[in-house]
């Protein structure tokens, strides 16, 4: 599990701030092959290093060049008004900015395009400082700089105006589809921001209070169901299933199964909270077992063995039993030891795997005279009262035989109906059932569909906070969607259907399934679906696709550009 | 002036790496030129010929880590790309040593000089492309 960074941290810390900007837009002019160039000095790391007046020299005589500026930080209030300015004044419908990285500046310099009346994917970058400026030898770096700048203006004739529109989300209701305790996380956060929520489970709604152990006061879950049934803005469908989900965020429609009943609605978002399902051992050796949430109960009806033997291994030869196995271990002991310091704990493990600040349970557990036994292999058990527990210390090299009134083991999670939940969404599942996010370090709730956000134990095993913390991440990114404008088009495939042989090529090797075989027979690309990689285009054989901000053409007018080639 | 050599970066690790490594100012040869696709997975046979045909004495393609795609699997179409294309150099007499795919992380900014110093050795090894002018 990865913590929420970045917009979903501030969307957690500031509920309701998390909102795009909407930026003055002026309407497009229209088409002049007129470019302007902008060339930063970026107060030395560029000027200084290579000499940028060479630059403008070389690029201002190039063909469709209208005005070359060197400018101190294009970047800047000031200029980014100098650059409106020359728009207007030379009337540019595009335009190169030479500077810094694309990955930093690209989205500012949209907004100029936009608020200037240039269609905000006619902008190119050249890279001239990190590529160039800040790495290479002043010579060496004015003759790189030159081949940059003028393959990015070349690039620039190439481009043409891509068709995009900034729509807001139709409907601001978010689909929360789940069987546990975050799907009534999420629904609880979506409602503390005043959002409007379809929760469909698959069970009786008056059944809404999950049984989940492990630090999460009853009385608190309680509460949670009462304010989620009370509010007029939670629509409760169960026991029901989603068996279709279509479109994009701008207007997705799912349908529902509830009871007996088949509905059809639209939301903006989507929320699978799915949890997965604790498969409980049975017994071992003929010696019934009992999981760490069965202990706890036992603890919380403060009934404390006098002995007990925690297995944290499975007995297939699974190296690795899962990453809070070791922590549930340690704290149902901890709690053992403070209701019954006299009773005896011992844990077997392979290895303690007790991350973060876990850790120090760890030592406490060690000091309070919890047993800690290392072993490779799997204990046997004898029957008897007490039970007898037989393990192999790998220390000492001896087996061990511990009295036991009880003995704990590690329950596998396993999620159920993934495959099937994951089709209906469009997320995928690994070969054990659990959901695959698409960018567990950057974006750690979402799916590889946009608009659809994971979290809940189906994507991974989690310990209670965690899964409270994801849940109200993904109600955040899920209401910041359908509150901020959705920009559709863009930098997305395009299919020429004179050239389309429907082959199917793109349909299958689109990660997103954006492409399609429409009604006249040829492919179709889904604009609210296409995230703009071009892996259809690439692999097209055809070359029937082309995306609009990096065509063939474009591409390999750069590289003649770049090694000064003889054609294209 | 060792040569011309073209790397087709991804925008989200390989761009991203080359970038890092110019902030950390980590030098590498000046005869790299990047050209930056939306994903490795944009890059085209097409592409890679046109830019020896152009006179490139190397070409690299730099994609995301395995596995760690933005767009799920596009490094892995990417890869399968510059194979046909090694095999296509190869029945046109050019060295498929001259064509590399790399799979690189957006924070590995100290490989991005590494994977150019590789491209560099190999041109020195192989000489001038038979399709450059010098060839």
């Amino acid at each position: 599990m990865t913590l929420p960074t970045g917009s979903e941290a501030v969307a957690l810390s500031s509920p309701g701030r998390a909102r795009s900007r909407r930026p003055r837009i002026r309407p497009e002019k229209d088409l002049t092959e007129r470019i302007g160039v902008f060339l930063c000095r970026c107060g030395g790391s560029v000027d200084g290093r290579l000499d940028i007046d060479a630059v403008r020299e070389r690029v201002s005589s190039m063909d469709g060049v209208e005005t070359c500026l060197v400018m101190d930080y294009p970047c800047s209030k000031e200029g980014r008004e100098a650059i409106i300015g020359a728009i207007g004044e030379h009337d540019l419908d595009r335009f190169v900015v030479a500077g810094c990285s694309p990955k930093v500046v690209d989205e500012r310099f949209m907004t100029v395009a936009r608020e200037s009346g240039v269609n905000p994917f006619m902008v190119e970058i050249a890279n001239i400082r990190e590529h160039c400026s800040m790495i290479h030898r002043h010579d060496e770096a004015t003759s790189k700089a030159i081949k940059l700048v003028k393959a990015a203006v070349s690039k620039c004739s190439l481009l043409v105006p891509a068709p995009y529109a900034r729509t807001r989300a139709e409907r601001e209701e978010v689909l929360v589809y789940g069987n546990g305790m975050s799907a009534m996380v999420a629904v609880d956060e979506l409602l503390s921001e005043g959002g409007k929520v379809h929760l469909v489970v698959p069970f009786d709604p008056k059944n809404l209070v999950f049984n989940y152990h492990d630090g999460i006061t009853p009385g608190h879950l309680e509460a949670m169901r009462d304010r989620i049934l009370d509010s007029d803005m939670v629509t409760v469908y169960g026991p029901g299933s989603v068996h279709m989900f279509q479109g994009d965020p701008e207007n997705f429609r799912a349908l529902l199964r509830s009871g007996e009943e088949w509905k059809e609605i639209g939301c903006g978002a989507a929320i699978v909270a799915w949890e997965a399902e604790e498969v409980p051992p049975l017994s071992v050796d003929g010696v019934n077992v009992i999981t760490q949430a069965d202990l706890e109960h036992l603890l919380e009806e403060e009934k404390v063995p006098r002995s007990t033997v925690m297995i944290t291994m499975f007995e297939e030869d699974d190296p690795y039993p899962g990453r809070i196995t070791h922590i549930e271990a340690l704290r149902n002991a901890l709690r053992i030891k403070v209701m019954d310091p006299g009773a005896e704990v011992t844990i077997v493990a392979r290895d303690v795997l007790a991350f973060g600040m876990r850790e120090l349970d760890y030592i406490e557990a060690q000091s309070k005279g919890v047993r800690f036994v290392r072993t490779g292999s799997f204990p046997r058990m004898i029957e008897g009262s007490p039970f007898i527990v037989v393990v192999e210390d790998e220390t000492i090299g001896e087996e061990l035989a511990i009295e036991a009134d009880l003995v704990t083991m590690t329950s596998w999670d396993q999620p159920f109906d993934t495959d099937h939940i994951g089709k209906v969404f469009g997320a995928p599942v690994d070969e054990n059932g659990y959901f695959i996010p698409t960018q567990v370090k950057l974006k750690p709730t979402a799916s590889i569909r946009e608009g659809v956000y994971l979290c809940g134990t189906g994507v991974e095993s989690k310990t209670p906070s965690e899964v409270v913390l994801e849940a109200r991440s993904a109600a955040s990114r899920a209401m910041t969607l359908v509150r901020s404008e959705i920009e559709r088009g863009g930098a997305v495939a395009e299919v020429d259907p004179e050239l389309c042989s429907a082959c199917l090529t793109c349909v299958r090797s689109c990660p997103f399934s954006a492409p399609f075989i429409g009604e006249t027979g040829k492919a179709e690309i889904d604009i609210g679906l296409c995230q703009g990689c071009g892996i259809c285009a690439g692999i097209c054989p055809s070359k029937a696709i082309q995306l609009f901000t990096s065509t063939d053409d474009q591409i390999s007018v750069q590289t003649e550009m770049l090694t000064g080639g003889r054609d294209l | 002036m060792t040569g011309r050599i073209v790397g087709f970066c991804c925008s989200y690790c390989g761009y991203a790496s080359a970038d890092l490594a110019g902030r950390q100012g980590l030098e590498y040869s000046p005869d790299v030129m990047i050209v930056k696709l939306p994903c490795s997975g944009r890059i085209d046979v097409l592409h890679i010929l046109r830019a020896f045909r152009q006179g490139a004495d190397a070409v690299f393609v730099a994609g995301c880590l395995e596995g760690n795609c933005n767009f799920a699997n596009g490094n892995y179409e990417a890869r399968k790309r510059v194979n046909e294309a090694k095999g296509i150099l190869e029945s046109l007499g050019i060295d498929p040593r001259r064509l590399e795919m790399f799979n690189v992380a957006s924070n590995q900014g100290w490989r991005f000089p590494r994977i150019v110093e590789e491209m560099v050795s190999r041109v020195e090894e192989l000489g001038p492309s038979p399709l450059g002018e010098n060839g």
